[in-house]
């Protein structure tokens, strides 16, 4: 299965979640999520004791204990942080499978990244910051384009609205 | 899977916090760091630099790297990794015995001829003379070393790209019969160019690999035309030819031979999709072909077909959703038409003219109620939005099948304006009501 | 929606994870992983960042960051775990009950009572202990038509699948 994806880039500092959240609130009118999944391997349900055993595990057999952070809202299909943002470079990447139900979610958080500062970055690794004259690989936001336009609160939308959000790959 | 002490577990904590805070939480850290007994491996984590993170301890972190009585490999990584390249570079002259490899491994990063004298003295491998040509000023001595020992021709392409002694590399490399993959790369990125390239020629080389310099992935653009020009004096089989229309060679003269071999929609799905020079003139031909309904979309997303296009969907059985996009891109009649009958709106009640006009005089006399980023936004709406808000029977459409359908049926020769900035609205609106 | 809850008591004490996914997989055929979700207020992918980030946080910050512990099994819906009490040996299984296929769930409470566990229904808030709690447990039955029914998931017709659809 292939992978659709949208790089990011951020010319002040990465924004907050609970701005991520704000925003996404603000354009669809539902409730964001962002979280890692911890690999739990004893039964406990503790935050305290899960955060120890899970630091404890970490230093003493370097396991990637806590991964895949992702976005998740409602019954829609997770969208993942890449595994190579670096916060240094001011960068990231958002990705989902292909062929998901509605691209609605995916498309409605690149939104919001938009409209809170992030531009589209045009590039496939990051290059040296001296190399890089920054604005040549970043794409304007025009918010009047139909791709943007048409992403609504969820609830305002008709039946044939939403389903002009079905994936083509479906 | 090792155990680590407490020290241990206690020291990674404390480098976490020297690397991710800032300040007098970093300072703390740092002062506690420095009581738990640093070898060489704990400092190297304070001067090497993580990519795009480096601690402001960097300094009294190798002064007291130095005293750690480091290894040799130790203070490599340090040449390797660190701001303090040049005092770690001096360090290992001064203290260690330097094997050719090891002088390898830190000319790579410093690019030091000394270095590389050093190392020329001591009947360096090939492999290292390689990288004396690449790193360093003594381009030429190591040519010559390495001519003198029967270079193979990865060998001999090293010297012509890096010294000058490029034409003596040349000619053994002729007496050695040179592959085509060699020749190519000499004539990407190489000044004899124009040798290789006739050398080349000679050769016979496949389509395939004429096709290499057509498609220029290295980006030199070296030989395109030629190559191309080759290449249609050849016999060329259909994905050639669209090759070579994609990349805009000869395209007239491959396109009239594509032509000739009756090529069938799939065959041209990717001339359309790339917007290439040939676009409309593939679609117009699929126009005949009685095409499917993916190719259809295609020449209705890509090309200029789209009115002809639309014409041959709505005979197909077609999601509303479908439609909606379809009116987007063709407002002709008959997909008007089959859309009003699906949703059952009555256009002929709809005097789009009179309702551009009035919209323009709406918005030209109060530009503030013009809103393009949003169908409706409180009492802003955009073009289409407000041909809405002014159309009763419309309003139960949007509510129904959404607003793009319901604009489209009000308004089907401005779709092109709901989707477009500000400026070009209203400069669109103030010519209608001129 | 609903939930659907089941308690048990584990008189041994807890029995490992690897010994539920090993008892687990034998009942089902499945894989069975035990997952905490780690909530977040900072985009961070690196392991050690969000480790460093979740341990730097107040206890408050963490309670609210770490606060579901949740069984996954892949093409069912989690099943949760709840109210788990070391002292006493109790923990609860929960699943929401407007979710469609109780299969894993079902599986989970078999799981949890061939691993050692017992199920009881306690009165709220009375302390449990070894001794007071033995009135309230319950014998497992596995030769019952409730559990004799949860066998391996790739072994079962359609028509067997069907019977762990929930229909409230």
């Amino acid at each position: 299965m292939g992978i659709r994806g949208h790089r990011f880039y951020f010319k002040q500092e990465l924004p907050k979640v609970d701005e991520i959240k704000k925003k996404f609130h603000e354009i669809t009118g539902l409730r964001l999520r962002f979280y890692s999944v911890a690999h739990v391997d004893e039964l406990m349900t503790d935050a305290d004791d899960i955060l120890y055993h899970l630091n404890k595990r970490r230093e003493e057999t370097s396991d990637v204990v806590i991964n895949a952070p992702h976005f998740a809202c409602g019954d829609f299909e997770d969208v993942y942080l890449d595994d190579y943002m670096r916060p240094e470079t001011r960068s990231f990447y958002l990705k989902c499978g292909i062929g998901m139900e509605s691209l609605y979610f995916f498309d409605a958080l690149i939104k919001t990244m938009l409209e809170i500062g992030g531009h589209t970055f045009r590039y496939s690794y990051y290059p040296h910051e001296e190399d890089l004259d920054i604005d040549n690989y970043l794409e304007p936001y025009n918010p009047h384009e139909r791709q943007w336009k048409r992403i609504k609160k969820w609830d305002e939308m008709c039946d044939v609205e939403k389903a002009c959000f079905k994936d083509p790959y479906n | 899977m090792s155990k680590n002490n407490i020290t241990d577990r206690l020291k990674n904590f404390l480098f976490e916090i020297l690397l991710k805070e800032e300040g007098e939480i970093q300072a703390e850290a740092w002062t506690h760091l420095k009581m738990l007994d640093l070898d060489c491996d704990d400092l190297s984590r304070v001067i090497n630099e993580i990519p795009f993170v480096k601690t402001p301890y960097v300094d009294e972190g190798w002064e007291l790297f130095k005293t750690k009585n480091p290894t040799k490999q130790d203070v490599i990584d340090i040449v390797k990794c660190s701001t303090k390249r040049r005092e770690a570079e001096t360090f290992l002259l001064e203290h260690f015995e330097l094997e050719n490899e090891d002088l390898v491994e830190v000319i790579k990063v410093t690019e030091n001829d000394e270095l590389a004298w050093q190392l020329l003295r001591r009947n360096p491998a090939n492999e290292e003379l390689e990288a004396i040509m690449r790193y360093t000023n003594l381009k030429d001595e190591a040519a010559e070393e390495l001519l003198k020992r029967s270079p193979d021709n990865d060998e001999l392409y090293e010297i012509i790209e890096n010294s000058s002694l490029k034409l003596e590399a040349w000619e053994r490399l002729l007496q050695q019969g040179p592959t085509n993959e060699d020749l190519e790369r000499i004539v990407k990125f190489t000044d004899l160019e124009d040798l290789a390239w006739d050398y080349f020629l000679q050769q016979h080389p496949t389509n395939e690999e004429l096709m290499d310099f057509v498609n220029d992935y290295s980006e030199t653009g070296r030989k395109r035309k030629e190559a191309a020009q080759l290449l249609l004096e050849r016999e060329l089989g259909m994905e050639e030819l669209v090759n070579l229309i994609r990349e805009d060679q000869f395209a007239d003269e491959a396109w009239e031979r594509l032509k000739k071999k009756s090529p069938a929609c799939d065959d041209l799905f990717y001339l359309i999709w790339r917007r290439t020079v040939k676009t409309d003139e593939a679609a117009e031909w699929c126009l005949k072909l009685n095409p499917d309904k993916k190719t259809l979309w295609n020449i209705l997303e890509y090309s200029d077909k789209k009115d002809e296009a639309a014409l041959q969907l709505i005979q197909m059985p077609l999601e509303l959703y479908e439609l909606a996009d379809l009116v987007l891109k063709s407002g002709s009649e008959p997909v008007l038409n089959v859309l009003s009958e699906r949703v059952q709106f009555d256009r002929s009640k709809v005097n789009e003219a009179e309702l551009i006009r009035k919209i323009a005089e709406k918005i030209l006399n109060h530009p503030e109620l013009l809103n393009v980023n949003h169908w409706h936004a409180g009492d802003t709406h955009c073009l289409g939005g407000w041909a809405i808000t002014l159309h009763e029977q419309a309003q139960e459409t949007e509510k129904q099948f959404g607003s793009e359908i319901a604009a489209s049926l009000l308004l089907p020769h401005y779709t092109h304006l709901f989707f477009a900035d500000r400026e070009t609205v209203l400069s669109e609106l103030k010519e209608i009501m001129e | 929606m609903g939930i659907f809850m089941c308690q048990f008591y584990f008189r041994q004490g807890f029995p490992k994870v690897a010994d539920i996914q090993k008892t687990f997989h034998r009942i089902t055929g499945l894989k069975v992983k035990l997952y905490s979700n780690v909530y977040m207020d900072e985009l961070m992918t690196n392991g050690r960042d969000l480790m460093y980030h979740l341990l730097e946080k107040s206890e408050d910050k963490r309670w609210d960051s770490l606060n579901e512990t949740y069984f996954a099994c892949s093409g069912f819906n989690d099943v949760y775990l709840d109210y788990l009490n070391p002292a006493n040996k109790t923990l609860d299984l929960k699943y929401g009950a407007g979710k469609s296929n109780t299969y894993f769930y079902d599986a989970m409470m078999k799981t949890m009572q061939e691993v050692g566990g017992v199920s009881y229904r306690h009165p709220p808030f009375e302390e449990i202990t070894d001794d007071s709690i033995e009135q309230f447990l319950e014998p497992y039955q596995p030769h019952t038509p409730f559990w004799m029914r949860i066998r391996k998931w790739d072994e079962m017709s359609d028509f067997e699948k069907e019977r762990f659809l929930f229909n409230p």
